[in-house]
């Protein structure tokens, strides 16, 4: 089976208040590919940011109901993944210092 | 801020200037403070995006803020600790993990190396003469304006007074003005044709006059139809203490008149003098003043000026003044740099050694002289002044500048001459007054002259 590009895995981080504060306790938080296991996401992350992972937490963002004048929608489904890094370690593209 | 000297000469320091990471850090708090009262972040409320999320978003843009706040409170920093004439010159600067480097060149204050006021000669023009010649004057003014006007018949003759009628028309008879009625003293010095032309003229005469088309103004030639009403001698009375009696006023003998008049007088004098010396000594103060100063602040000032002429496009008009000689309005302009610093050191000099301040009282004073200036109420004047910190600065500048030209007269030699030549005195007097004002080849709006003022606004107030 061919490997899936690491970069294709993690799509992008998610910066918000909520994930800025899981930041402290070494938590961060991306979108992934909407296919991508558990396994795959630590792997990608070890690979791009050279860390080590500890635990990986994903959850299916769910379609909001969306609206825009007459036309009714729904916003697209995502993937969210948290991921914990072991003791020590830092992603120091997204935290300068605490 | 750490500062460290890397080279001097005389008034002209360079420095090494660090700010570590304690201070970079508040900087970067400033900074992000005021973005996050003026942006918002996608999954930020307003107000609340972490220092470090903004430094992540905007990157090497927030490096640059980092610099620029850096540069700011560098010089805020450096013209608190030293007194300098120009805004503070930043050959480089690099930013690195924890540390802000900046290299300056800073053109300080220089040392007063030597004063000799001492040396120094007011030559005013002795105050007796002076009232004297008011004295008389006055009175003859008084003469005149009493003079007794009698009747007459004879033809006008040099120093009478004559009414008469009189109607402009043009060349096609138009008339322009009608029977207006003019009064005017026959004198021999008087240029007008018109004086001229009523010599030996009889009461009740009428004649025709031209007015060549150049003296008119439209450029048409114009006819003035003259026709005289009455021919009065003048009699001018003689100054004595009935003639004193009769004006009516406070005094009754001429002898107690002369008296007012000299008081009067002597006031006026002693007050022109007090104004005389104060602007001879403004204006020969550089002279007198000895300072250690290097050529690089010199070259520095006249760079800057040429520049700042060529930005403003008056450059070549100003060279021309000085036959398109670059060397010689070079020199100009060094000449007046001397002079504009040589005042400035000296004045703060002196004021700071003296304690000499401008207090609220005579600011209030300047300002309400300010408003009589272009006639305006003081409410209105102060509301110009307090708006306008240029304005300000230059009435606090200009009353230090009194207070310690004041203290400076203590100093100089006053010496009285006998005046021989009345108007050279007053051409001279107002030569000085135009000297006081240094020429400087700056407009209000350089930075430097702000600069300086800047310096020493904020001591004084």
């Amino acid at each position: 089976m061919k490997t899936k590009n690491p970069h294709d895995i993690v799509i992008k981080p998610i910066l918000t208040e909520k994930t800025y504060n899981l930041m402290q306790e070494g938590k961060y938080t991306f979108e992934v590919a909407r296919d991508a296991t558990k396994p795959e996401i630590k792997n990608a992350i070890e690979t791009i940011f050279k860390v080590k992972v500890e635990k990986v937490y994903v959850m299916n963002v769910k379609p909001k109901p969306k609206r825009l004048g007459r036309s009714e929608g729904y916003t697209r489904r995502w993937k969210k993944a948290i991921v914990k890094l072991a003791e020590g370690y830092v992603i120091k593209e997204l935290r300068a210092s605490f | 801020m750490e500062k460290t000297l890397l080279y001097q000469d005389k008034n002209v320091k360079k420095y090494l200037v660090k700010f570590y990471k304690e201070e970079i850090e508040k900087m970067e708090n400033r900074i992000a403070q005021y973005i996050n009262n003026n942006y918002t972040f996608e999954g930020f409320r307003k107000g609340k995006v972490p220092r470090e999320i903004i430094k992540l978003r905007l990157g090497s843009e927030f490096q640059e803020m980092l610099l620029e706040e850096a540069e700011h409170e560098l010089e805020h920093k450096l013209s608190e600790e030293e007194k300098i004439l120009f805004p503070v010159i930043i050959e480089s600067s690099s930013i690195e993990d924890d540390v802000i480097e900046f290299e300056v060149i800073l053109h300080t204050y220089p040392k007063i190396s030597k004063t000799n006021f001492e040396d120094m000669v007011v030559k005013v023009p002795n105050s007796k003469d002076i009232v004297e010649e008011y004295i008389n004057q006055r009175l003859n003014e008084l003469l005149e304006s009493n003079v007794i006007l009698e009747p007459k018949n004879g033809p006008i003759e040099y120093g009478d007074f004559v009414r008469f009628l009189y109607s402009v028309v043009d060349s096609e008879d138009t008339i322009i003005e009608e029977e207006m009625e003019y009064e005017v003293v026959v004198r021999e010095e008087d240029p007008r044709p018109l004086t001229k032309a009523l010599i030996g003229k009889f009461n009740g005469e009428e004649f025709e006059l031209l007015i060549e088309a150049e003296e008119t103004e439209d450029g048409e030639e114009l006819i003035q139809k003259i026709k005289i009403v009455q021919i009065y001698s003048r009699k001018i009375p003689e100054l004595n203490d009935n003639f004193v009696k009769e004006l009516n006023i406070e005094v009754e003998t001429l002898s107690e008149l002369k008296e007012k008049i000299r008081k009067e007088g002597e006031e006026a004098v002693q007050e022109w003098e007090e104004q005389f010396i104060i602007n001879y000594i403004l204006s020969e103060l550089p002279n007198y003043v000895e300072i250690e100063i290097s050529p690089e602040t010199l070259n520095y000032y006249v760079e800057r000026t040429i520049n700042d002429l060529k930005r403003r496009g008056t450059y070549e008009n100003e060279l021309e003044k000085f036959n398109n000689d670059e060397e010689k309005f070079r020199e100009d302009i060094e000449k007046s740099a001397l002079k504009w610093i040589k005042e400035i050191i000296t004045i703060e000099h002196i004021a700071d050694e003296n304690n000499i301040i401008v207090t609220e009282e005579e600011l209030n004073q300047a300002i309400k002289n300010f408003g009589n200036m272009y006639g305006l109420p003081y409410g209105r004047a102060l509301e110009i002044v307090n708006s306008n910190p240029q304005i300000f600065e230059e009435l606090v500048w200009n009353e230090l500048r009194i207070k310690v030209a004041k203290f400076i007269k203590e100093k100089v030699k006053i010496e009285e001459f006998e005046s021989t030549n009345k108007e050279e005195e007053k051409e001279k007097a107002q030569e000085n007054e135009e000297n006081s004002d240094t020429t400087n080849y700056n407009d209000n709006s350089n930075i430097e002259e702000n600069q300086v003022q800047e310096n020493h606004e904020s001591k004084e107030i």
